[in-house]
């Protein structure tokens, strides 16, 4: 507004001189304020042309009102100006100046203005942005008015300076620690009325885009990406349209990683802002990574809180989900190593304490990397709210396994609700038996995490397809349970009762059953064993020991498995007080216990003794407390300078076996064992 | 009589005190031994802040002078031979433990070096500069943390646990954590008192 009272004033001056004689006229202003604009060193030079005026204004400093501030050096010219009619026009200007953050501007023009109508038009090309150029058409009438921006090359960071008087000190500071970079081409249409904006179209292609935060948790490399937006105002109501697609480069959202030069994204949506009430609602939200994900959703919010949100997913390739978005949520945890394969679709409906969540599976196998446990062609859907509405859940899958323990495909029907899952019969085959699981509750609560319980029958399993998936030896029998209640809470099983294993004609009771961290870095299992007449017969015959007959009652208590291996434990083995029958032990198994024990000081005498085959005995015994790798060795009563490990009585020949070792390093003793299986045994001559 | 009494009483109390302190007392320089053996295991013999024996001795006989006399008095009547007993850390757990975090120490090595990762002072290692690590590797460096914490705490766990203490699990882990830190290569990160060091 103020170069145009200024141009009237010059023009004034003119026509009150004598116009014939004066064809050119050049004045000096001096300095010239207004309320919004101070100018030093004006001065104006005018010419009459045969097209019309020419003007030629040149100043040293034009101050003008924030945001834009001191330009320098400023010279405006114009060869075409016209007027006429209260029309003031300017074909072709050019405008030159420095600013401190713009650099020098070297600014083509062109005007028209028509004061009476409150019609202008301006057209600015060339504006510099750093490395980048704007041009800028721009009509207004009677307070309305549309711009049209088009921008080249230009590089985001040089329009972050430009930005600093629009956004206060604490967005300028955060702005400040991140680091923000992008080159884009952009095109945008506004419309306004007064100083207020109505409506607005940008599209957009950036390239080069890099963004990193001060902390490292959020970063993008090397982007490109294409944007485009919509935006409506109707007084206080802003609805939008906007889709974004990103389709090189890489980002780091903590704990996201995307290569989206491998996998694109594309994140579209479409909603309304209410400025009055500050609420907002998206009512169709898109965004789609190639195959892994699909979603569709509705949000709603106020200010920064969301209150409502509806989402529906797909996925078509489990694997690249699991990878992407599944995974870096529990780096380190017994699900961060898993394979996984198959399809999903999923829903989820969100408000404030009110949660449901729904998922489809199709052909699902999830196997864990470190073979801990696995499940495969799981189909069905399954569910979890926070609400008192029940989701079914209905679930089969063809096989699985845990710990090595296979187990045989199923079905599951349960029901969710508050936090809770519930079922009342699972059947789990394992090997030529059955696990049934009863009752069974698992339930989420914020201060106690998870927990579950069941209670259980296990039907008889053959040990002998056990033990070597356990890793043992061939054992005959049957292994087979009662479980009154197995609990799972604080990474810790429980078992209450007994579990029953049928072995070498015993009973063998395990109790008190504990497992710590079952897939942690080391698992521990805590459990007290008593093992009722076992008969020795069938055991040495299994391990090819040579020959002990009788029966043997032992205790294994305070057993501490460590990782699955034996670390601590108090056992005892002994002949029961009371059992008839025969007692009787061959050299064989004299030599091999003599060679457990710790060498040949074991065996009271040997060359007289070789002219049997077996020996009656009258007490057998040897015990063991595991401590730090260290068994300390007892036996039966002791004898001297040690213990008898197998006490002659009965009928001759009696044979005394006395081991002198009390301390016997176990990784040795159990050593010596698997030599003992493994070897022919040495003949006693 | 009176003087009589009161020695009587205070002497019976400091007994009563100095068996409970007894009980729970924690063998800091065998501790210290065991843990420069695994970290040596672990780091291997690359680091030049070799374990100086000087050190644990020091730090013993720091303990041992910050001891009420009554207590030193006690614990040589008591044979401290007994009380301060070596620390097994051979169990096939721990064994274990120390060969996985041995594999995993050439994977973490160059995140050590550029300072993305940092020792804590709680014996655990966290990532202290995200932005010294490849994008696409971030999600691979908090895996190996994660992994390494865990292992590091079960390994804590189970050297208390094998040597019949679980409650020394707390002593162990300050004791790695001295260690740790102590054995660290030249230009390696660790927190003291709650800001970030470099070696």
């Amino acid at each position: 507004m103020s170069s145009r009272v200024l141009v009237i004033l010059v023009l004034l001056l003119v026509v009150t001189s004598q116009l014939h004689a004066v064809e050119q006229a050049a004045i000096q202003i001096g300095s010239w304020s207004s309320e919004q604009v101070h100018i030093t060193d004006l001065q104006v030079e005018i010419n009459l042309q045969s097209t019309g005026l020419a003007i030629n204004a040149t100043a040293k400093q034009v101050q003008l009102t924030e945001p834009v501030g001191q330009l320098s050096n400023v010279r405006l010219r114009c060869d075409t100006l016209r007027w006429l009619s209260g029309q003031i026009d300017c074909q072709s200007g050019q405008l030159d100046f420095t600013h401190a953050l713009w650099g020098n501007q070297k600014i083509a023009f062109n005007s028209k203005s028509r004061a009476e109508e409150e019609n202008y038009q301006l057209t600015l090309t060339g504006i510099q942005l750093g490395q980048g150029s704007m041009n800028v058409q721009a009509d207004y009438q009677q307070g309305q008015w549309q711009a049209e921006l088009t921008g080249k090359n230009i590089a985001l960071n040089s329009l972050v300076k430009f930005i600093g008087p629009y956004v206060n000190e604490k967005q300028l500071e955060m702005l400040s620690q991140w680091n923000i970079n992008a080159v884009m081409n952009v095109d945008a249409e506004l419309t306004g009325h007064q100083t207020r904006l109505a409506s607005a179209k940008v599209s957009g292609k950036l390239r080069e885009v890099m963004f990193a935060d001060p902390t490292g948790s959020y970063a993008g490399e090397a982007l490109a990406a294409q944007i485009q937006v919509a935006l409506q105002i109707e007084n206080d109501r802003w609805s939008w349209q906007q889709t974004l697609t990103i389709d090189d480069g890489q980002t780091y959202l903590e704990p996201i990683f995307l290569d989206l030069a491998e996998q694109s994204v594309t994140l579209s949506s479409e909603g309304q802002f209410n400025n009055a009430n500050k609420t907002w609602q998206i009512n169709s939200v898109k965004f789609a990574q190639s195959t892994s994900i699909s979603a569709n959703g509705e949000l709603k919010g106020e200010a920064t809180q969301l209150t409502h949100l509806q989402i529906d997913l797909s996925s078509v390739d489990l694997a690249q989900l699991y990878k992407d978005w599944l995974k870096p949520f529990i780096p380190g945890s017994s699900l961060s190593h898993l394979q996984t394969r198959g399809e999903l679709t999923a829903s989820l409906q969100w408000q404030p304490e009110q949660y449901q969540f729904q998922m489809n599976l199709q052909s699902v196998t999830i196997v864990d990397d470190a073979g801990r446990f696995a499940i495969e062609n799981l189909e069905g859907k399954l569910g979890w709210t926070n609400q008192a509405t029940v989701i079914p859940i209905d679930l089969r899958w063809s096989s699985a396994s845990i710990l090595s323990l296979p187990l045989g495909g199923s079905t599951l029907q349960a029901e969710a609700s508050q936090n809770q899952i519930y079922f009342s019969n699972l059947s789990l085959p394992i090997l030529d038996g059955e696990l049934s699981l009863n009752d069974f509750q698992l339930s989420l609560d914020e201060a106690q995490g998870r927990s579950w319980q069941f209670e259980g029958v296990l039907s008889p399993i053959s040990m002998d397809q056990l033990s070597p998936l356990l890793g043992w030896p061939t054992l005959q029998g049957k292994l087979s349970g009662m479980i009154p209640k197995v609990s799972y809470a604080d990474e810790e099983i429980i078992v209450d009762g007994a579990l029953l294993l049928k072995l070498f004609d015993s009973s063998t009771v395990i109790k008190d059953l504990r497992l710590q961290q079952p897939f942690g870095s080391l698992p521990q299992l805590y459990a007290n064993i008593d093992i009722n007449r076992l008969d020795l017969q069938t055991l040495t015959n299994t391990f090819d020991f040579g020959t002990i007959s009788g029966k043997l009652n032992g205790r294994i208590h305070n057993l501490r498995l460590s990782n699955w291996q034996p670390v601590q434990f108090d056992a005892l083995f002994e002949t029961p007080e009371e059992e008839p029958g025969r007692r009787r032990i061959s050299q064989r198994a004299v030599n091999n216990l003599s060679q457990i024990g710790g060498g040949p000081a074991a065996i009271l005498s040997r060359g007289f003794m070789g002219l049997f085959e077996d020996f009656s005995y009258s007490k057998i015994g040897l015990s063991c407390r595991l401590m730090n790798s260290v068994c300390q060795m007892d036996g039966i009563e002791p004898a001297e300078q040690g213990y008898y490990i197998v006490k002659g009585g009965g009928l001759p020949p009696w044979i005394n076996v006395i081991g002198y070792n009390r301390e016997v390093d176990w990784p040795e003793l159990i050593a010596r064992l698997k030599a003992v299986s493994q070897s022919d045994g040495p003949v006693i001559q | 009589m009176g003087l009589l009494k009161w020695l009587m009483g205070s002497t019976a109390g400091l007994m009563l005190i100095s068996c409970v302190t007894i009980n729970i007392y924690f063998p800091a320089a065998a501790a210290e031994k065991a843990a420069d053996r695994i970290i040596e295991d672990v780091w291997g013999r690359e680091n030049p802040n070799q374990l100086q024996p000087t050190e644990s001795e020091d730090s013993s006989s720091a303990l041992k002078q910050n001891m009420p006399l009554a207590m030193q008095v006690l614990n040589w009547l008591v044979s401290p031979a007994q009380a301060e007993a070596n620390l097994n850390i051979n169990s096939p757990a721990i064994n274990a433990l120390q060969a996985k975090m041995k594999q995993r120490h050439d994977k973490l090595h160059p995140f050590y070096q550029t300072g993305a990762v940092g020792l804590t002072n709680n014996g655990l290692i966290t990532l202290r500069d995200a932005s010294a690590v490849p994008l696409k590797d971030r999600n691979t460096v908090n895996t190996l943390i994660a992994e390494e914490n865990q292992d590091r705490k079960a390994l804590y766990a189970e050297i208390a646990r094998a040597n019949g203490h679980p409650e020394w699990e707390s002593d162990i882990q300050e004791t790695f954590a001295r260690r740790w830190i102590s054995n660290a290569a030249k230009g390696w990160w660790y927190q003291q008192g709650g800001s970030w060091q470099q070696k």
